[in-house]
């Protein structure tokens, strides 16, 4: 019988540790615990078998780290590995045999790659997805029962694992995390966002293994429970590993793991085993002691207005803490959406993702708990555009992204690198929308946004929005997609067109309020057309608040808005005894204090060091008609041109220097809002560098130190961000003519890229390139065939100079 | 092994901030990057012990091998000047975790200067953090027997590229999260990995040695490598004392 025939139905166990009794057997720090399984095959089937005898039920293949990374130059393939690994659980099975065969099941256990992911290591998603797929492959020749994804620490490598288990196998997909006791994933992520995550993406029970002990397990279960219906599995340390002398050791004995497990059992625990440190001892006792029980009935309810109602847990997630519908209304940033942005669209044109971060980061600082991101422009690849933009965010912020695409291409990519359970923007009730939107959202274990309208258009009826909002939620169903993953939007229609538009709004906003339905909105549309639109905008938004609007697609950057916000939750009982209004209003001044600009001329500013008091100066300066040209040659110039003496003679020191390089930026940014209103063109724009770190190198601070001071000498920088491959460096210096790189490297295993770099670049342009970084030296510099080298950034402003014959 | 506070040693991270005495600007961006830090910090350590010798490779004329009682062998003959007669040693490796790379890549996007000053706050915290590892250590050490400083792959003549050798033997990755690139780079960025020989010397008597033996950092070019790897000597009060490159920048005065 199928493992699901049980799962939830009854307490099923899992055996106990592998790597620490194999080590006791003899298998030495650095060995390959997988190789075992063909070279001391007898060791591992009588460790498998004792467990069995021990009571447990499923046994975990030793194929922890059988994947190709590891197993390159052990001599052996996956397969080889992943089918003597089987073979060894059979032969333990076939040994006990008073325990019934529909009871044996051997999961095939898929560990961490040992190499972090994108961006903050080097192993891209997809490449973590091949490398769990041929061991899945191998699994099912095996003829595994099941998929247990374990001692995940980041959910981003989770994601990889599960998507390839359920890419190439029909098998149940279970998953475990090692959370710390603060329950937090190495990358971040909480309990319930990894939980949140692996239930999105359709597995069929999820867990905790290895880092804690049962105590702390019991502890953290129930936020698990809080936002799952899923079985729970629990396979923890004998205890918290301490070091003693370089040695792990585990303090739980096997009375007190089992006493706990009984904790864990309680708090809704189905499947109950052990990790490092535990042995046939533990799971004797804890099948013994819980012997007879029936599973705890599960019922997720955290963070929800409507208890009652089972799993109705709306959320979603990035990879730090949860957000959740149905609470504080749920703040959406807009402004990551060219439509009507010029600066934006040269940013998404020049791939300056930067930019891009910058946006995201201001509205996160001004409120916003969502980050919604639409890159569709035309004549852009909006797929490579928009996962370039959600990748660069989410190395940078672990909040929740929406997705925001109606090209369903760059819909799936997106959604597929996405690290968490995204919200999706959106679906409608076109036939063709939902038969496209739904299988991705269920794939990928989305949120969607259900718009209220469909191939008639867009009803002017409440009753008619509704009809749509029920239709989209019925057909989300037959695809396996739960009412609480469905947000819907009633459509925000303006105002000044028909008065009664907002009426109509509201009354869908409370209708699907009243059936548990969350919506959300974007507010400002319902102003198109008016004078003072933020005042109609914050009004219509507490208005939608009070009738139930659960979260708002809108400017965070728009104080009208905010405030309307943060009153409403302050009126409503949502901010409790109004605390988070006081401590927001309470001291604010009431107006901005106005940075006190005539004591500093810019040239001070900058040469002091002082960011906000240069911004400040420039724009006075523009106000008085002078021209940008003016003062970059008369102030920014002059000012950075002192610094850099003073650094080049030790008067002044790296603090200085980066904090006028700030100043210097400030003063720079208000000259090119002037400059055709934050565009440049080609005429007033600098002559272009091409700066990289090289391929291998992932240390970007003195590469931004450079770019800053190039730009801020009114350089064009096109900045092709670090661990660039040769043939990119190439082909953005040809299509950019650039007449100068730059290129940099901090350690030595990275020179070697550098050299190989410069070469590619003599083969097919004749630029000139400055090399730096902390390996190199000038006489280094040489031998690698570069043209100059530069030990720090005023020496690059020097030799850039010299190149342009400034 | 995780979770642990750190000490923040201010002083330290304006040292490696280069900022001179009494740069209150200087000052004010290193409190601004450390609170901003503090609540990304993820710290853990992992450690081994193992029994060891030095080795002479074939055809070679001075001990140029480390060899570990599991069959590990390290290249590198300033390393087994260091481990000497130990015979004993520790592979350590410790991370501020990768929240505080994403922490300095937001630093990075809004001000250069907020983002060396965050560099440096975070060179601070872990080597902060590795003392107090080391200090552990010590204190689980029989009495007779010291740690000596930490040495890392990329010093002296130790090729970066035997990070690969030590990685999968301190398995960092499973325990603490701590990962190497294909080009030999550690990922979190703000990580240490070392070898510590445990010695029968005093820490007096060890530091004595040094100062007569020769410099087995004397072709490491101290003020070209990354600014974690400049504080070789754990003597808390001033690490820089007996490092033979006296033109540091990073040298405390």
């Amino acid at each position: 019988m199928p493992v699901l025939d049980y799962l939830g139905k009854e307490l099923l166990y899992f055996d106990g540790a592998m790597g620490t009794r194999l080590q006791a057997a003899g298998l030495k720090p650095g060995e390959l615990p997988e190789v075992w399984n063909i070279t001391h095959g007898d060791v591992v089937a009588d460790i498998h078998a004792s467990y069995v005898r021990a009571g447990a039920n499923i046994l975990k293949s030793n194929t922890f780290g059988a994947n190709a990374l590891k197993m390159q130059d052990s001599g052996y393939s996956v397969e080889d590995v992943v089918l003597a690994a089987f073979e060894n659980a059979r032969r333990a099975f076939a040994s006990v045999p008073e325990v019934p065969e529909e009871k044996k099941f051997t999961a095939l256990d898929l560990g961490p790659t040992g190499k972090l992911l994108a961006p903050y290591g080097d192993l891209q998603f997809e490449e973590a997805v091949s490398l769990y797929a041929e061991i899945v492959r191998a699994g099912m020749k095996a003829g595994a029962d099941l998929i247990l994804v374990e001692t995940m620490s980041d959910t981003y490598e989770a994601r990889a694992a599960i998507l390839a288990a359920k890419e190439n196998s029909d098998l149940p997909v279970f998953v475990t995390f090692t959370f710390d006791k603060d329950g937090k994933l190495l990358n971040g992520a909480d309990v319930e966002t990894a939980v949140l995550m692996a239930d999105g993406l359709g597995v069929d029970a999820v867990g905790f293994n290895c880092g804690l002990g049962p105590d702390l397990v019991a502890k953290l279960l129930p936020r698990a429970r809080s936002v799952t219906d899923l079985p729970i599995i629990a396979n923890p340390n004998a205890g918290l590993p301490t070091e003693q002398n370089g040695k792990t050791v585990f303090t739980t004995g096997p009375e007190e793991f089992a006493e706990y497990m009984l904790d864990v059992y309680r708090e809704g625990c189905t499947v109950l085993g052990g990790c490092c440190g535990t042995d046939p001892g533990y799971i004797r006792l804890v099948a013994e002691r819980t012997k007879g029980l029936k599973p705890v009935a599960l019922n997720a309810t955290a963070a929800t207005n409507n208890a009652e109602k089972k799993n109705t847990v709306t959320a979603v997630t990035g990879y730090g803490a949860p957000v959740f519908f149905g609470k504080e209304p749920v703040l959406i940033g807009e402004r990551i959406n060219p439509t009507g942005k010029p600066v934006l669209k040269e940013a998404l044109r020049n791939g300056d993702m930067d930019y891009i971060c910058r946006l995201g980061l201001e509205q996160l600082e001004n409120g916003a708990h969502v980050l919604d991101v639409n890159t569709g422009l035309p004549g852009l690849n909006e797929t490579e555009t928009l996962c370039k933009a959600v990748t660069s965010l989410q190395a940078v912020t672990p909040v929740p992204l929406e997705i925001d695409t109606s090209n369903y291409e760059a819909m799936e990519k997106a959604l597929r690198l996405y690290n968490g359970k995204p919200l999706l923007n959106s679906v409608n009730g076109k036939p063709e929308s939902m038969a496209k939107v739904f299988p991705l959202a269920k794939k990928y274990g989305a949120a969607v946004v259900g718009l209220c309208l469909d191939e008639t258009g867009i009803p002017d009826t409440a009753e008619g929005r509704l009809a749509i909002a029920d239709k989209i939620i019925q057909t989300a169903a037959e695809y396996g997609i739960k009412e609480k993953d469905i947000i819907i939007d009633p459509l925000a229609l303006a105002v000044s067109t028909d008065n009664r538009n907002p009426a109509i709004d509201l009354a869908v906003i409370r209708t699907l309020k009243s059936k548990g339905i969350h919506t959300v909105m974007g507010v400002s549309n319902i102003s198109f057309g008016l004078p003072n639109r933020d005042a109609v905008n914050s009004a219509f938004f507490a208005m939608s608040l009070a009738a139930g609007l659960s979260s708002a697609i809108m400017n965070p950057q728009s104080e009208r808005m905010m405030e309307a916000c943060h009153a409403y939750c302050a009126l409503s009982g949502v901010d409790e005894g109004c605390k988070e209004f006081v401590t927001r209003y309470a001291n604010a001044p009431k107006t901005k204090t106005m940075v006190a600009v005539s004591e500093y001329t810019l040239y001070d500013a900058i040469v002091k060091g002082l960011t906000e008091q240069s911004g400040g100066v420039a724009k006075k300066l523009l106000e008085e008609n002078k021209t940008p040209l003016e003062i970059i040659n008369g102030f920014i110039i002059p000012a950075l041109n002192t610094v850099g003496e003073g650094f080049g003679k030790k008067t002044l020191f790296l603090p200085q220097l980066l904090m006028a390089a700030d100043a210097a930026k400030a003063a720079f940014d208000e000259l090119k809002k002037q400059m055709q209103n934050g565009t440049q063109n080609s005429e007033t724009r600098g002559d272009t560098i091409v700066l990289a770190v090289v391929k291998g190198d992932i240390h970007d601070i003195g590469k931004n130190i450079v770019k800053v001071l190039w730009e801020n000498y009114g350089y064009h920088v096109v900045d092709l961000g670090k661990d660039v491959p040769a043939e990119m460096v190439v082909e953005a210096v040809e299509k950019h003519q650039a007449r100068l790189v730059g290129l940099t490297a901090l350690m030595t295993t990275t020179v070697a890229a550098m050299e190989e770099t410069i070469n590619a670049l003599r083969r097919k342009t004749n630029t000139k390139i400055l090399v730096g970084g902390a390996v190199m030296t000038k006489e280094y510099a040489g031998t690698i065939g570069a043209d100059g080298y530069a030990p720090d950034a005023v020496a690059a402003v020097d030799y850039a100079n010299r190149i342009f014959k400034k | 092994m995780s979770n642990d506070i750190i000490f923040f040693n201010k002083k330290e991270a304006l040292r490696y901030f280069r900022a001179q005495p009494g740069d209150a600007q200087a000052e004010a961006a290193i409190d601004v990057a450390y609170q901003k830090l503090k609540r990304e910090l993820q710290p853990r350590y992992t450690v081994k012990r193992f029994g060891c010798r030095i080795g002479i490779e074939r055809n070679g004329t001075s001990p140029s091998l480390v060899l570990l009682d599991n069959g590990t062998v390290f290249r590198s003959k300033a390393l087994a000047r260091y481990v000497g007669e130990a015979k004993e040693l520790f592979l350590f490796g410790a991370t501020l975790g990768s929240r505080v790379d994403s922490a300095l890549r937001r630093m990075a996007l809004t001000s250069v200067a907020e983002a060396g000053a965050g560099q440096a706050v975070a060179a601070a915290l872990i080597e902060t953090y590795c003392d107090n590892c080391c200090a552990k250590l010590q204190k689980q050490l029989p009495e007779g027997k010291h740690l000596k400083w930490r040495f890392s792959p990329g010093y002296a003549d130790w090729p970066l590229e035997e990070q690969r050798i030590l990685f999968p033997v301190l398995d960092c990755a499973h325990t603490i999260g701590l990962t190497l690139t294909e080009s030999c780079m550690m990922a979190p960025v703000k990580s240490v990995t070392a070898v510590m020989a445990i010695t029968d010397a005093t820490a007096k008597e060890e530091s004595e040695r040094i100062d007569i033996e020769e410099n087995p950092l004397e072709d490491f070019n101290c003020n070209r490598k990354v600014t974690e790897r400049h504080n070789l000597f754990s003597n808390p009060d001033n690490k820089c004392l007996r490092c033979g490159k006296t033109d540091c920048e990073f040298r405390q005065k």
